[in-house]
């Protein structure tokens, strides 16, 4: 594999509008997913949590993130869910003596509808919330912000 | 097996230059974090570090010219260490012929200027020429970590063996520990030991936060490295530099050197396990710690305070309390746990020498620098980590851990001595 | 007393994958040396280098997902470091426990290809000069962040841990010849004193690329091709040692190659004449004279004279020398086990008692030898 991002071929622009489909994202997505895993493609699953079910460490989500970023031209924040949970919580706390407050997962479970509810249980710290993430959570993750681009782009 | 005493120190840090005044800030409880000015970090993400200020570089150029023109930072902090130690020990380069000289660094700076006029140019290759037959007093594109062991063993006369230890955090510590070693087994009678690290550079700061295990609270610099505190974020990059003299007991008494205190026992240990993550049960640091006591033939009832590697990391912070707990079982809720990195930040391979400066000063003043900005106690974090300023401390003992990016551990054990 | 042996050698190099191919080749008179294929070495007062040809890291590295981690160095050592394990037979957790097994390595000065470090300063300098602002607002959003993993020094030896399950003592030094020798000792210091069972010691190196060639001429490396038509031929490569117990090497009923049975350091003055140097540190090495020395000389005029001045001087100037570092090219902080582990090659072919000494000269101030004996 080529360290050199240039290889990254750039995603086919959709037709304006139309979105990706959950189908053609996991199909870019999950040769990225195999690099920086190791699973085979016929094992990266919508329901696949990154770090326990295909051995993710780290920094293969940054390397992920970085990779995804490239392929599909969006822009990832580093703690994307996190922010957006916090924006919806005006007022509100994110966080209790180390741990997420239970508006906080309440909200991150609206973000996440794709992460089983037993995963965002009141216990979870701050520094967890890479482990609950699912193929899914990435997926819809990649659809929206493609969708929001092609609404920036409108008419080219 | 001799006795080994540490006969003099030499630090420069974030939170002050010398040992009077790094002590006087750390027992007083001084954050030297501060917006980053060593370079235009404006459109970092993280800007912020721990910077070494009011460094006398023109009067250390004068002083080593054997270093005239380096660009690499950390060459100079440590210069400005070793010139501290050897004087406080009473040494001068006669002294040294046989003397080894154990060196930590961490990061080899290649200089992204250089860089770029190569890799930007229309042709590469005739850029790397030119790069190459510029003028002959053009610094090179980097400078090879050994730079600094050359230069104080060029300056000082230093035969009796040059050791440079690139083992990232771990190796301020391992450089200690294997002079401490040299010295315990006969093969030397003096060592001079420490590290120079600089991180605050663009390559430094740039890299090492991709990584994303650098706080980003860039407006409030001074609280934004929070060791064992609930809501800690990562983190703080700094800069420094410390160097100890270590002389076997016998020969420190025969020229009547000050004695600052003893170094009982060394231990290190691999994790083995992944690249970016530590090993969750901190088997790694256990063996570390384990090792040294048993080095130094110590139970763990024996340890009267910690010096912790903390570094203020959502990870690392439980995992050490952990692991300080399984090795010195009870022991360990009764005596003081405190993070230095709260106030200096991550000095990176300096960091385990400073700490070592610190843990030997803990001894000697009696006092327990304390862990500044732990407000929100963190349920898995229930030590006592002197979040409430410095306080006296008559123990026999301190235990200093350095845990390294990549999996390398190592402790020190330092014990009191009485002349 | 304890004594230490050779039980397990690992290398990768230009001129082969195991000792005994290396040897063979060296005896043929083959050379790796010649012209680099990355790039055109004519700015360079070094027109030549030895890379290693064909190396597919998915081959040798357990989690091939990791190979992107990695750079080349790391990727030869685990290489090298995995055939010196298997070479040697010790199962980690069944021979040793992890915890008893100690790595000590070396590793060079860093560096990566052009086109990795290209990410960095793109963008970056708009103007042709670098400007910390377009970096931070620009460039490092393109910058994957795995590089930062192939920037750090220790990160070859920490990979090494990881795929091998070492846990035990360990220190990785940095960057010339002496260091990795350093690395050799620091091994067997912990199996002697008992601080191990075993030790995994070596290091590895990768200068066949542009912007290594930029550091080396810049510092000196490159002069005497100019002042002389000869000299260092840079190289790539990693070496790897298992060093044992003997006794407990015997027990377990390990093959070995050689009993460590002396080895000298030396310090090397500013300034000072090598030959004085190096004969000072062979002295207690050469007697009774061994039979071949694997001698450390390059084209290097100065330390190449020095060397034989040094070997003459003690009375060592008929024994047969290999001069590997010509032809394989210098792997800089692999280079000492490359020698160790060919002296030991050399050594596991002959009758007990045999002894051959390895010499590690090479830059920087820290010069040193071993003396393999045959058991």
């Amino acid at each position: 594999m080529n360290a050199n991002t240039d290889s990254i071929a750039p995603a086919t622009t959709p037709v304006a509008g139309s979105g990706f489909s959950e189908q053609q994202v996991l199909e870019r997505l999950r040769p990225l997913i195999t690099e920086v895993t190791g699973v085979p493609p016929g094992h990266v699953a919508m329901a696949s949590i990154l770090m326990a079910d295909l051995g993710a460490e780290s920094i293969d989500l940054l390397d992920l993130s970085f990779l995804v970023e490239e392929r599909f031209g969006i822009t990832i924040e580093p703690n994307e869910f996190e922010s957006r949970a916090r924006a919806r919580l005006p007022g509100g706390v994110f966080e209790r003596d180390g741990c997420l407050t239970d508006e906080a997962l309440a909200e991150l479970g609206r973000l996440m509808p794709e992460v089983r509810p037993d995963r965002l249980a009141p216990g979870l710290r701050r520094a967890d919330l890479p482990t609950i993430l699912t193929v899914g959570v990435l997926v819809h993750l990649i659809q929206r912000k493609t969708a929001e681009n092609d609404g920036e782009v409108g008419h080219a | 097996m001799n006795r080994v005493i540490v006969t003099g120190i030499g630090v420069v840090s974030p939170v002050g230059n010398g040992r009077s005044d790094f002590w006087r800030g750390l027992v007083g409880g001084r954050s030297g974090i501060g917006p980053l000015t060593l370079f235009d970090a404006s459109t970092f993400p993280v800007r912020i570090g721990g910077e070494v200020k009011g460094l006398d570089l023109a009067g250390l150029a004068a002083r080593f010219p054997g270093a005239r023109g380096e660009r690499d930072r950390k060459v100079w902090l440590g210069l400005a260490a070793v010139e501290e130690a050897l004087a406080d020990a009473g040494l001068v380069a006669g002294d040294m012929q046989a003397a080894a000289l154990h060196v930590g660094v961490g990061l080899e700076v290649f200089f992204l200027e250089d860089v770029a006029r190569i890799a930007n140019a229309a042709d590469p290759g005739r850029a790397a020429g030119a790069l190459v037959d510029g003028p002959a007093d053009a610094q090179p594109l980097q400078t090879p970590l050994d730079r600094l062991g050359q230069v104080i063993g060029d300056h000082y006369g230093i035969l009796g063996g040059r050791y440079t230890n690139c083992s990232a955090c771990a190796a301020g510590a391992q450089v200690i520990g294997e002079a401490f070693e040299r010295l315990r087994d006969g093969e030397a009678e003096v060592a001079l030991a420490g590290a120079a690290d600089s991180m605050l550079n663009p390559l430094g700061v740039g890299g090492f936060g991709l990584l994303r295990v650098l706080s980003a609270e860039n407006d409030r610099p001074q609280q934004a490295c929070r060791p064992f505190d609930a809501t800690r974020q990562g983190t703080v990059l700094g800069e420094g530099a410390a160097f100890v003299v270590l002389e076997t007991l016998d020969r420190a008494r025969r020229r009547g050197a000050r004695t600052y205190a003893e170094i009982l026992g060394y231990g290190c240990s691999m994790d083995a396990f992944r690249v970016s993550d530590p090993e969750p049960s901190g088997r790694g640091a256990v063996l570390s710690m384990a090792r040294a006591l048993a080095d130094a033939g110590l139970r763990p009832d024996a340890v009267d305070c910690v010096n912790a590697h903390g570094t203020g990391t959502p990870k690392n912070d439980v995992v050490e309390t952990a692991a300080i707990k399984e090795v010195l079982g009870d022991r360990a809720r009764r005596i003081p746990v405190h993070a230095v990195k709260s106030m200096t930040g991550h000095m990176i391979a300096a960091s385990g020498a400073v700490e070592a400066v610190a843990a030997v000063l803990t001894l000697v003043a009696n006092t327990v620098p304390p862990t500044i900005n732990l407000r929100t106690p963190d349920p898995e974090c229930d030590l006592d980590y002197v979040a409430d300023g410095s306080r006296p401390m008559t123990g026999r003992t301190v235990l200093s851990n350095s845990f390294g990016f990549g999996g390398q551990n190592a402790t020190l054990i330092f014990g009191r001595y009485d002349a | 007393m304890r004594s230490v042996a050779i039980t397990g050698v690992g290398v990768v190099t230009p001129l082969g994958s195991t000792p005994a191919e290396v040897l063979r080749r060296l005896e043929a008179g083959e050379t790796a040396a010649r012209r680099p294929t990355g790039f055109d070495p004519a700015p360079f007062s070094c027109a030549l280098c030895a890379e290693i040809p064909d190396f597919q890291p998915e081959q040798h590295v357990p989690e091939p997902k990791a190979v992107r981690l990695m750079n080349r160095d790391t990727q030869l050592a685990v290489a090298a470091a995995r055939l010196a394990m298997r070479d040697a037979g010790v199962t980690v957790g069944a021979t040793y426990a992890g915890e008893d097994i100690a790595l000590y390595g070396a590793t060079g000065m860093a560096g990566l290809p052009l086109a990795e470090v290209a990410p960095l300063v793109k963008h970056a300098a708009p103007d042709g000069c670098f400007d910390p602002r377009q970096f931070g607002a620009v460039a490092l959003k393109r910058v994957r962040p795995v590089l930062s993993f192939k920037i750090l020094s220790n990160m070859p030896i920490s990979f090494v841990s990881i795929f091998e399950g070492l846990q035990g003592p360990n220190a990785v030094y940095n960057p010339w010849e002496g260091q990795g020798a350093h690395a050799i000792i620091a091994g067997m210091r912990a199996v002697l004193r008992g601080r191990a069972a075993c030790a995994l010691v070596g290091g590895c190196d990768v200068k066949t690329h542009e912007l290594a060639f930029v550091a080396l001429q810049q510092h000196g490396v490159f002069t005497p091709w100019r002042e002389t038509g000869s000299g260092v031929v840079p190289g790539e490569g990693a070496a790897f040692l298992v060093l044992e117990d003997e006794e407990r090497a015997r027990a377990r009923g390990a093959a070995m190659y050689a009993r460590m049975t002396g080895w000298r350091t030396a310090t090397m003055p500013l300034g000072d004449s090598p030959a004085a140097t190096y004969g000072d540190l062979l002295a207690p090495l050469a007697s009774p004279v061994p039979a071949v020395v694997v001698s450390a000389a390059e084209g290097n005029g100065r330390a190449r004279d020095a060397e034989s001045q040094a070997i003459a001087a003690c009375g060592v100037a008929a024994a047969p020398r290999l001069a590997p570092k010509r032809h394989i090219g210098n792997l800089f902080a692999a280079a000492a086990a490359t020698q160790v582990a060919l002296g030991a090659i050399l050594t596991k072919r002959s009758p007990a008692g045999t002894r051959v000494l390895a010499n590690t000269f090479g830059f920087g101030s820290e010069q040193a030898a071993f003396l393999l004996e045959a058991v």
